[in-house]
């Protein structure tokens, strides 16, 4: 690998180059006129027969560089120039992309813990969850558990663990149906409190996204962000989401018999 | 003007006599072209400056090395001289070389060829 030292001698490889192009051009030259021609037309001669200087010296630095990515070095410092040329569209740009970019990162992130990740454990494959088959969130009592554990034959061991860590909401719920609350009641309280985030998150999210585009259409050509049917499809959709996020959870702590919900202490 | 670039002979033709002329003695770029235009008795009009990028490939490929002298005329020049490298290189491409030039001319004259 000889091309680390090349970069730092380059400076005297093109000059050397480009001095003896020249010394070249003007001994032929001095040839031509030693044969008598006249200093003008030696010149001239002298040229032609040596070709086009700078394409000559061009191919011949070539040889030395990196042309690849000399020309994306290239490219990037045109692109820099350019971005400071136009600072509100530098601003715009890297702002889209930050959040795109942080969205993605976060999606991703969620994406990899749940599904991607495989359980830091060995062999994660031969692990399962034993549950009752009426019941989706696999409770058994202690002492169930207890008699699963001694009579195992068929798993290596068992182990007993409360999954649903956090779901303080869901033991809420729990009580409030526990209580005698009926069910409609609590889905319009738990879906009536996201309504409400939402409605307040949309609100801020619509004035901030207005008054973006007001920057925004000074520099991006052609958007039309404040179009109606955007906004309200933007707002409808995200109101939408939002919705069946909570109904989902409320529905299944709903199904949960109450007194399962209050026996996990 | 001539239009005969290096790109018109075969790919490494022009480094090959470069190297052939510096066995013979050291040269300067200005003498290399002289002496290869009249060694083949002109035929191969090479403009003069397609020298230079043959020069710096075979620099790099460290074929060559090259010093600034003085010529026997007195002109500041740099002066290319052969290496070992550059030596064994030269062998070999000119053994692969001849090989082709064989090749080419038995398709080109089947007659002469000694199969048929």
């Amino acid at each position: 690998m000889n091309w680390i030292p090349n970069i730092f001698r380059r400076r005297k490889l093109y000059h050397d180059l480009s001095e003896e192009m020249r010394l070249h051009i003007e001994e032929r030259a001095d040839q031509l006129m030693g044969e008598g021609m006249s200093p003008a037309e030696a010149q001239r001669q002298a040229r032609v027969a040596f070709g086009n200087t700078t394409v000559l010296e061009e191919r011949s630095r070539e040889v030395w560089q990196w042309p690849t990515l000399e020309s994306i070095w290239g490219d990037v410092q045109f692109a820099l120039r350019q971005l400071r040329r136009s600072p509100g569209f530098a601003f715009a740009a890297i702002t889209t992309l930050a959040l795109a970019i942080s969205a993605n990162t976060v999606v991703f992130a969620v994406m990899n813990a749940l599904v991607l990740r495989p359980l830091h454990v060995p062999s994660s494959e031969n692990l399962y969850v034993v549950g009752h088959a009426h019941s989706i969130w696999g409770y058994e009592s202690y002492l169930d558990y207890r008699d699963l554990r001694d009579r195992n034959r068929s798993f290596d061991g068992l182990a007993a663990d409360d999954i649903t860590q956090g779901s303080k909401r869901l033991k809420e719920l729990g009580i409030r149906v526990a209580l005698g609350a009926q069910r409609k009641e609590l889905l319009q309280a738990a879906l009536g409190r996201a309504f409400k985030l939402l409605a307040i998150g949309s609100t801020a999210g619509l004035g901030l996204g207005i008054l973006a585009t007001r920057v925004l259409s000074f520099i991006v050509y052609q958007a039309t962000p404040r179009d109606p049917l955007v906004l309200a499809g933007v707002v409808l959709a995200m109101a939408a989401l939002g919705l069946v996020a909570t109904w989902i959870p409320a529905q299944r702590a709903l199904s949960v018999d109450p007194l399962v919900l209050l026996r996990e202490e | 003007m001539t239009e005969t670039s290096p790109r018109d002979l075969f790919p490494g033709s022009l480094e090959m006599m470069i190297l052939e002329s510096l066995r013979r003695q050291p040269a300067h770029g200005y003498s290399l072209v002289q002496n290869i235009q009249q060694r083949s008795n002109n035929l191969l009009q090479v403009e003069e400056g397609s020298l230079y990028p043959a020069l710096q490939r075979l620099l790099k490929a460290k074929l060559v090395k090259a010093e600034w002298g003085l010529s026997t005329t007195n002109r500041r020049v740099r002066t290319y001289q052969i290496t070992a490298s550059g030596l064994r290189h030269l062998e070999q491409q000119i053994s692969s070389f001849e090989r082709m030039f064989e090749g080419i001319s038995l398709v080109l004259n089947p007659a002469k060829s000694p199969a048929s």
